[in-house]
């Protein structure tokens, strides 16, 4: 009877032909990973986007010594296709499969049975028995007949994400977040997976629903959490906020935990109705001022654990871990801002370095108990005013999280990350009750330190170097003539006041890399060749009008100020000026400003810039120009930091950044004010440069940079095929093969591979299996 | 003197060779007595123009001697998109799509270069008239084809002998970028109203940028390069107006751009993608061209060139490679303006990563442009088009892009993806589209339009492919036609 079955499945199988991607991957913009366990094999199941098929690995998971199906030489490899040396290709599964989630589904003999749910573009969530196709794949004699008919659910609309419980059983629930179709809204659909009892096959219903009032972009559930006496259900769904431009507090800001009981049913003919049990997590600081929403676009949920000395559990659900989203209005945050009253005087210009990536890639943590509705944003380590912490920075933003951790293995302590083993002449195994994990756009898989509210830290983790933040001292270009005085970058001298203490005012976790270049009397950024019309009225000034654009961005912008002051040097003149005055030349005197217009520019004549008004007698005469920034109240510098320009600053004045915090990486230490944002401030003094566009710059590239000093811990394919990056989904796996580490799993979307690492084992030789390996 | 006469005229015999038979493409070749009907060859640029849908052919495989770019009346194609309901057999199986090539209508032809990339239009010279321009890469020289938009014929942009010539062979009225504009391998193009210095009044011009770096100079052994934009009459294409340089040996690597598009905004020209030329590789003896690759730190580099400043314009450079992974940007498209920030919403379609990226041009001149969001895409993508929803109607951006999806050695599987420009998500994919696909051109939307028309050229399948994208469910998406083959 079961036989009948599999033979449809070889079926699909058979019929699975997309070959490998070239260059020889099997992978195709892997995204969502899922597990469904089989008698004693475990399937990972990848969700092979861009092949519109699943690919599966299998996991042999017998306890060591104990006697198994599941040969040694079958662990770590692809599910075989009908011909063997290529992985199976399970189609059928809709257009661009994009997440998973595995049902550990038992049967009637109490064998595991799981399925992996598949949530694509459609509206459909699509069941794949995994413990037929298994079977089918062990019978590769019988394809080439037609499948059996499928018990796919329909949705509402295209699903946002699933997740099923990972609690085994006849029964495994299940919940899938959909888009809001045209008009409607988005919803939450509870689905129940079990076995026909007729076919033998897994199938799923959906059984309770209801609406939801913003994005859902991710759904994360408390680890092994349900409803309890007899009811299997996952007491609670989180579900992350992606709607754009939220509300602080509400719409928009962090994630909604939902009860699933509460969640109405299913009733046929009649309208779904709101969700209406639900409680809001919000991600946003209430101490900031102003305060933002912090939409998400990932979350996860701390599994159940132990604490390191293996005594005291640690609930599950206990902490929230988040990435946000972009945030368009802090695409062009940065610039300059009003100076602190402490630090506010004659000369000082202050500004702020803004956010990296619109503040998307951030990583938010929270507190949360879902029994009695607390929830909060961490306190900030090192705060004295008890305020709550800044979402954390990895080296390059971060896009999924997830937990190590588990409550139970066989020599405690049972989670652990080994830091350093590729930086470090000590590598060390920390052992900590919960570890965050969050994949990044390089590639890696970064490893947060949940306990003391930052990412571990090759450096500082193992050999006790504190993080400092450093700096290479620029080269000043062109370099002043012998004898002559050169212009000089200062680091601002050490004060008292907090963040203050080290030269330069740098401060772990809020200064960062970045690269520099201070430029005086820079070419204004758009303006370095501005095209218009000239024209004079006897002896003023010889009007430059510019009818096609408008002026108004630079002269309102805070940080570039154009005005009276700054000065044009001409590229070019027309041909059409009736005079020999207006000739272009290789050098062009410095053509003071004196007034500015949205639509026109005044320049003062000088020598070697007086045209006669008759040269303008034919009313076409045009000049181009280059608009630079003048030794005005603004400032002759200006400070220009990757592509943007925070400020202009005046010769002799002084500096100050400001940043968002992005990490807690020293020990708390109160005298340096944990609160404080400084990141970096110096001042320019000496003689002012005699040449126009002398900079301050790196000695061997564009700029001088700027150091966070960390050595953030993380692991990636450091070959030229990792070099893409692009990580998406994790999934921490544990099996009774390896009772003593937890098993990594992370999808490199980008370059087209699978990331299997184990923590607690990096860099240790001869580790079986091997700590890092890459699926391609 | 009879001797000498003798003399001449027995050197002209010596001199000359026979020469070698003209193989016109189709519908004027290869034989010219008994020419083929017309049909798709390695078709790339494509353009909707008052109910014509205009393409131009490559001929990338030199078959032929030309390219040729053809008029089709926009209805042919319309047909195919039929009734929604019940869903076309094609909707659901490719194999029920394909049609052949529809040679009895094509209304209008001409002979223009090979290589052609990117297809733009605009109004004009007369009032019942659009012109087509493309860059032909071997020739440097720029395709200037008028369509009468009564008749579908096609016509060269030109003096009157290339305008009425048989057959038309628009090769001859264009001009030589290469020695008129130092624009080498021409390949983006786009339209716009500039206005240069010299000007009082706005100008309709064409503007044409250089893929293949110029060798300004060898200096041991090193290539020094540059590139440049060229701003050619509308009114007349063979005139140039000005020559800008994008890059140089000092500013940019000298490296020569991929796509290319004008913010009429700020009347900016914009240029992506990274091509250098190798001495020591060469190809018919002229150094090669490259893509850059990741071994070269311009592959994300963003060029800005503004073009009301004429020839003196200086190029502003971003570097987006911290912010955007991917090492070779194939397509660009400008979006609105975001109503929050007042930022100028770019999509950047680029590949090593396979990905798409929406890019904020902040309002305050001050900040360069910042990756906004990311959308990671599993086939190589190509081109972009930002589809247009119908009069009155609005929503969030709806980007169309191509997608190369290569199989070991087969490229056979091309798709379109469709991504939420403001979610950066993949919100729907058609597969079996056909082999490499490239230009998406929109059919023009009405009010009460449920769904967007789009036509795509396929490179490697030699035709066209009819694509259904339903404004608000664009995860249902569907083929609704393959239109055209290569001969077997």
């Amino acid at each position: 009877m079961r036989l009948r079955f599999l033979v449809p499945l070889a079926g699909a199988l058979a019929c699975s032909t997309n070959p490998s991607v070239f260059p020889g991957g099997d992978f195709s913009g892997p995204s969502g990973l899922a597990i469904a366990p089989v008698g004693d094999r475990d399937f990972l199941f990848v969700a092979n986007q861009g092949a519109n098929e699943l690919r599966a690995i299998i996991l042999c998971n017998s306890a060591p010594g104990a006697s198994t199906t599941c040969p040694s030489n079958q662990d770590g490899q692809f599910l075989p296709g009908p011909i063997r040396v290529f992985p199976a290709s399970i189609i059928d599964v809709g257009e661009r499969p994009l997440r998973l989630a595995g049902a550990r589904l038992v049967d009637a003999n109490s064998t595991l049975h799981g399925a992996v749910l598949v949530a694509g573009l459609d509206a459909v969530l699509r069941v794949v028995d995994a413990a037929n196709l298994f079977a089918a794949s062990e019978n590769p004699e019988n394809q080439g007949i037609a499948k059996p008919p499928t018990h796919d659910v329909t949705l509402p609309a295209a699903a946002v994400d699933v997740v099923a419980t990972s609690v085994q059983g006849p029964t495994v629930s299940a919940v899938v977040a959909t888009q809001a179709p045209p008009g409607g809204s988005a919803a939450l659909t509870v689905v129940s997976v079990f076995l026909d009892p007729t076919t033998g096959l897994a199938r799923a219903a959906a059984t309770q629903q209801c609406t939801i009032d913003f994005v859902p972009t991710r759904l994360a559930l408390i680890p092994g959490e349900t409803v309890g006496a007899g009811d299997a259900r996952p007491a609670h769904v989180y579900v992350a906020d992606g709607t754009p431009v939220g509300t602080p507090g509400g719409v928009g800001d962090g994630a909604v935990e939902f009860s699933v009981p509460a969640i109405p049913a299913i009733a046929p003919g009649s309208p779904t109705t709101a969700c209406t049990v639900f409680r809001r997590l919000p991600a946003s600081d209430p101490a900031d001022s102003p305060r933002r929403a912090r939409a998400l676009r990932s979350l996860a949920l701390s599994p159940a654990a132990i604490d390191k000395a293996g005594d005291t559990p640690l609930p599950a659900g206990q902490f929230l871990i988040g990435v946000t989203a972009p945030d368009p209005a802090l695409c062009a945050a940065g610039g300059v801002r009003a100076c602190d009253p402490s630090i506010a005087g004659p000369g000082v210009v202050c500004a702020d370095q803004g956010f990296p990536s619109c503040g998307g890639g951030r990583v938010v943590l929270l507190s949360n108990d879902p029994a009695t509705g607390q929830s909060a944003l961490l306190r900030a380590p090192a705060s004295a005013t008890g305020a709550p912490m800044q979402p954390l920075l990895p080296p390059t933003p971060a896009r999924e999280v997830a937990f190590l951790g588990r409550p139970t293995c066989p020599t405690p302590p049972c989670t652990g990350v080994r830091i350093g083993f590729n930086t470090s002449v000590s590598p060390q195994v920390f052992h900590e009750a919960i570890v965050g994990l969050t994949s990044t756009e390089d590639g890696s898989l970064t490893f947060i330190d949940v306990q003391n509210l930052r990412f571990f830290d090759d450096t500082r983790d193992t050999v006790g170097a504190p993080v400092t933040p450093s700096f290479i001292a620029p080269v000043l270009s062109p370099a002043p003539s012998a004898g002559q005085a050169a212009t000089q970058l200062n680091l601002a001298p050490p004060a008292a006041a907090p963040g203050t203490q080290i030269a330069g005012w740098f401060n772990a976790g809020v200064s960062r890399n970045a690269t520099f270049q201070v430029v005086w009397h820079a070419a204004l950024p758009g303006l370095d060749s501005v095209g218009g019309i000239l024209s004079r009225s006897g002896t003023g000034p010889i009007q430059l009008t510019v009818p096609s654009k408008d002026l108004t961005p630079w002269i309102t912008s805070p940080e570039l100020q154009l005005g009276p002051g700054d000065f044009v040097r001409s590229l070019s003149f027309t041909t059409t000026a009736g005079c020999g005055d207006l000739v272009t030349t290789f050098s062009s005197p410095d053509i003071p400003i004196v007034a500015v217009l949205p639509h026109e520019i005044d320049l003062q004549a000088v020598p070697g810039f007086d045209p006669d008004p008759s040269c303008f007698a034919s009313g076409n005469v045009g000049g181009t120009f280059e608009v630079h920034a003048g030794s005005t109240a603004a400032g002759g510098w200006a400070v220009v930091e990757d592509s943007n320009v925070l400020a202009r600053l005046p010769h002799g004045g002084q500096l100050v950044l400001t940043g968002p915090r992005f990490d807690y990486p020293v020990d708390p230490d109160s005298t340096l004010g944990a609160a404080n944002t400084f990141a970096f401030s110096f001042s320019i003094t000496g003689p002012q440069p005699l040449v126009t566009g002398t900079a301050f710059i790196g000695a061997n590239s564009a700029g001088f940079q700027t150091f966070d000093g960390r050595v953030v811990s993380s692991v990636r394919d450091l070959s030229s095929f990792g070099t893409p990056g692009f990580a998406g989904p994790i999934l921490v796996y544990d099996s009774v093969r390896y009772p003593n580490d937890q098993i990594v799993f992370t999808a490199i979307t980008g370059s087209n591979s699978v990331m299997r690492s184990i923590p607690a084992q990096l860099g240790v030789p001869n580790a079986n299996p091997a700590s890092f390996f890459m699926f391609y | 003197m009879k001797r000498l006469a003798a003399l001449c005229a027995g050197l002209l015999c010596a001199c000359s060779a026979p020469v070698n038979p003209a193989l016109l493409p189709p519908p004027f070749g290869p034989d010219e007595n008994n020419p083929e009907p017309p049909r798709l060859f390695f078709p790339t640029g494509i353009a909707i123009a008052n109910g014509w849908v205009v393409v131009s052919n490559s001929n990338a495989d030199r078959l032929y001697d030309a390219g040729a770019t053809y008029a089709l009346p926009a209805a042919e194609l319309l047909r195919y998109f039929g009734p929604v309901s019940p869903v076309p057999a094609c909707a659901t199986d490719p194999t029920k799509c394909d049609a052949p090539f529809p040679a009895s209508v094509v209304a209008g032809a001409t002979i223009t270069g090979n290589y052609t990339g990117p297809m733009v239009f605009a109004a004009g010279p007369a009032p019942n008239q659009v012109s087509l321009y493309s860059g032909s890469r071997d020739s440097n020289r720029l395709n200037s084809v008028a369509l009468d938009t009564t008749t579908g014929q096609l016509t060269c942009r030109g003096p009157q002998r290339v305008a009425t010539a048989i057959p038309p062979d628009c090769r001859n009225g264009s001009i030589d970028l290469n020695n008129n504009a130092q624009v080498q391998g021409p390949f983006g193009v786009a339209v716009g109203t500039i206005r240069s210095p010299i000007d009082t009044s706005d100008t309709p011009v064409v503007m044409v940028g250089s893929l293949i770096p110029r060798v300004d100079d060898v200096q041991s052994g090193v290539l020094l390069t540059s590139s440049h934009v060229a701003a050619l009459d509308q009114a007349d294409p063979t005139r140039v107006l000005f020559t800008a340089t994008v890059t140089s040996r000092l500013h940019g690597g000298g490296v020569g751009g991929g796509p290319m598009i004008f913010d009429d905004r700020s009347r900016e020209i914009i240029i992506a993608g990274c091509f250098l030329r190798f001495g020591s590789a060469s190809a018919g003896g002229e150094p090669s061209t490259f893509k850059c690759g990741s071994s070269f730190g311009a592959n994300s580099l963003l060029r800005f060139v503004p073009m009301d400043a004429g020839s003196a314009a200086s190029t502003r450079f971003y570097n987006l490679s911290a912010q955007l992974r991917s090492t070779d940007t194939t397509g660009l498209a400008l979006g609105g303006i975001d109503a929050l920030s007042g930022a100028r919403i770019l999509y950047m379609a680029s590949r090593f990563p396979d990905t798409v990226a929406r890019v904020a041009i902040p309002a305050d001149p001050a900040f360069g442009p910042v990756v906004s969001a990311v959308a990671t895409v599993s086939s190589q993508p190509s081109q972009i088009l930002v589809i247009q929803r119908p009069p009155t109607s609005s929503g969030p951006d709806l980007l169309a892009v191509t997608g190369v999806a290569t199989y070991a050695t087969s490229t056979t599987a091309g798709k379109l993806l469709l991504i939420d420009g403001s979610r950066g998500m993949v919100v729907g994919q058609v597969d079996g589209l056909g082999d490499t696909p490239f230009a998406v051109a929109q059919f023009p939307t009405k009010a009460g339009d449920s769904s967007a028309q789009l036509v795509i050229t396929l490179f490697g399948s030699c035709g066209l492919t009819l694509v259904d994208v339903p404004f608000d469910q664009p995860a249902n998406a569907g083929l609704r036609g393959r239109i055209g083959s290569c001969p077997q």
